[in-house]
């Protein structure tokens, strides 16, 4: 049911077995760095498919792959019957932006004990090359090489609207800062999400005139907004990174060492046991 | 001793049966049940937790079971609709879990007065028989029961929880909408634990006319069975306790001297072809007793069932 994580110290961007080089491969090695330096017991890992939820086999936990769309919900439950230990769910765009929609906006409403970590990478990989409710509008897909032709969804700011205790957002090659984010991410109080953009030079990189992934990786880091304003909507492709909410202005979410179990919101309607 | 609703025997049934979490995006058709076990669970030391639609009821209420702690929802002929993949999710992964599926009013039958308001008995339904068959999208049968009075409701759901556990697997209660609102004396402290029960027989010995229901319309198939009688037509009722997979043995077996078998259910006739195939055997030969169908929009009640009866004796 689990796996251990490769062992990567240079942090280096891996392969994956469809070779498009996103970084979700070097992106596991660290979640599975951190998770093993600030949780005492493994976690459970709750996804469904496509390509965010290959992470959850980089990581040591248990690990329950459920329906598409239904990772939250099933995570909710699965942590009101097992209080105290973390329960970490991967999503892909297409799914939290889609069917998982609503259960992102109502797990940030209701603080559900549990942290989801979105990999963003604005398109339907492993379906076709569609575009995602996330996809950019005009963005040409491999589906859609005319671009597509609606508007995409800002899963960060959505989440920080219904009322998530904590949102962040970073490239899959940030580095250092990523790290500091995975970190204060796993110890921050729940509901808390990541959102983690990484490209997908097949599905989207090589319709839209990058000449290769490592091309497309430097054209995401371009887009992004490091100390900058957070909190206004954006239509010029960029995002703002780092931790959205809490505001930076406010003290830090969380010392590092705390376990991250310790931190979750009360369960709604606990009886005393 | 307790008079209680059909659908509130449900839920405490689920209760003392160990059902530990509950997760339910309330419906008018199970709202007893909800607010039943949104208020005692956490009683009993366990987890309730509202959320935003059926579908995340269900995979939340999987997820507790995961996690050790057996969980039960409860939903309508609409939510049941969304519940297949998850089902069928919780059956291949062994997860238990308990779905109390409550049934929706119907239409009124057209000959109902303008004006009037139908109320339960004239809206009474049985439709979804047919959707619950392959609930779980038909890659596999789950369990369903069907209670037919609120005392079978709590002792159901009491034993549908145990063997959930055993057995690490969903299993369904279908409570028909009359069931699920009618009010009756519960024992809910009984001394005994009762097992499953998958089919109940009443006047079989010796009866020509077989009549098969479910649910309320076995109730009004009982009082036909003595009304036949007494007008000398020898009857009885098969009554399918486990509704899926349908008792085909024990059916067989009580209408093993029968001339003819009246399938009466409140739909277009879910159950007719199910029963008629069951009395073929398994080989679909030999001596096969006329099956008909009645069906009917609105209440079967037991005057129309007798007559039924003794039209086909």
């Amino acid at each position: 049911m689990s796996t251990t994580a490769p062992a990567r110290p240079d942090g280096a961007v891996g392969l994956r077995a469809c070779a498009s080089a996103c970084g979700v491969d070097g992106l596991g090695a660290r979640i599975a760095a951190a998770v093993a330096r600030l949780l005492d017991e493994p976690p459970f890992l709750v996804a469904s498919g496509g390509c965010a939820a290959t992470l959850a086999s980089h990581l040591r936990g248990e690990t329950h792959h459920v329906l598409l769309g239904r990772p939250l919900p099933y995570a909710l439950g699965l942590a009101l019957a097992k209080p105290g230990r973390a329960v970490l769910v991967f999503l892909g765009d297409g799914e939290a932006a889609g069917p998982g929609l609503g259960h992102l906006l109502h797990a940030s409403r209701r603080g559900d004990p549990v942290r989801a970590l979105v990999v963003n990478n604005e398109v339907l990989g492993v379906a076709g090359g569609f575009p995602s409710a996330a996809t950019p509008r005009g963005r040409r897909t491999e589906a859609t090489p005319q671009g597509s032709s609606t508007h995409g969804v800002d899963l960060a700011r959505l989440a920080t609207e219904a009322g998530a205790a904590w949102v962040g957002r970073e490239t899959v090659t940030a580095g250092a800062s990523l790290d500091r984010l995975v970190t204060e991410f796993l110890s921050a109080p729940a509901f808390a999400l990541l959102e983690l953009r990484a490209p997908c030079y097949p599905a989207v990189g090589r319709w839209n005139g990058h000449e290769s992934p490592e091309a497309m990786h430097e054209a995401l880091e371009r887009r992004a907004i490091r100390d900058g304003d957070a909190s206004s909507r954006r239509d010029d492709d960029r995002f703002p990174v780092g931790r959205l909410w809490p505001p930076p202005a406010a003290p830090e979410a969380a010392p590092e060492a705390a376990p991250a179990a310790a931190k979750t919101a009360p369960p709604p309607n606990r009886g005393k046991r | 001793m307790r008079l209680l609703l059909g659908n509130e025997a449900l839920a405490f049934g689920a209760l003392d049966g160990g059902a530990r979490f509950y997760a339910g995006h309330p419906l008018q058709a199970s709202a007893e049940i909800d607010r039943t076990l949104y208020r005692s669970i956490p009683e009993r030391g366990g987890t309730a937790v509202l959320v935003e639609d059926e579908a995340a009821a269900l995979a939340a209420t999987l997820g507790a079971g995961a996690g050790g702690l057996l969980g039960v929802t409860a939903t309508n002929a609409a939510g049941l609709a969304m519940a297949g993949p998850l089902l069928a999710h919780a059956a291949a992964r062994g997860i238990p879990a308990l779905l109390a599926v409550v049934g929706s009013q119907g239409d009124p039958p057209e000959a109902f007065g303008r004006g009037e308001r139908p109320g339960p008995v004239e809206t009474a339904s049985q439709r979804e028989i047919g959707p619950l068959r392959w609930c779980a999208g038909g890659g596999t049968s789950l369990p369903v029961f069907a209670p037919a009075s609120p005392a079978e409701c709590y002792a159901l759901a009491r034993a549908a929880a145990r063997e959930a556990v055993a057995r690490r697997g969903p299993i369904v209660l279908y409570v028909d909408h009359v069931i699920g609102h009618l009010r009756e004396p519960v024992d809910d402290a009984p001394a005994g634990e009762e097992p499953l029960e998958d089919a109940e027989s009443y006047r079989v010995r010796d009866a020509q006319v077989l009549v098969v229901a479910v649910g309320i319309v076995a109730r009004a198939a009982r009082s036909a069975v003595r009304i036949a009688r007494e007008r000398g037509v020898r009857a009885g009722l098969f009554r399918p306790v486990r509704l899926w997979p349908f008792p085909d043995a024990l059916l067989r077996e009580a209408a093993s001297g029968v001339e003819r078998l009246i399938v009466a259910e409140l739909s277009e006739g879910l159950l007719v072809e199910t029963v008629a195939t069951a009395v073929a055997g398994p080989a679909g030969i030999g001596p096969r007793p006329e099956t008909r169908s009645l069906t009917g929009a609105g209440m079967l009640v037991p005057g129309r069932i007798a007559d039924a009866i003794e039209e086909a004796a």
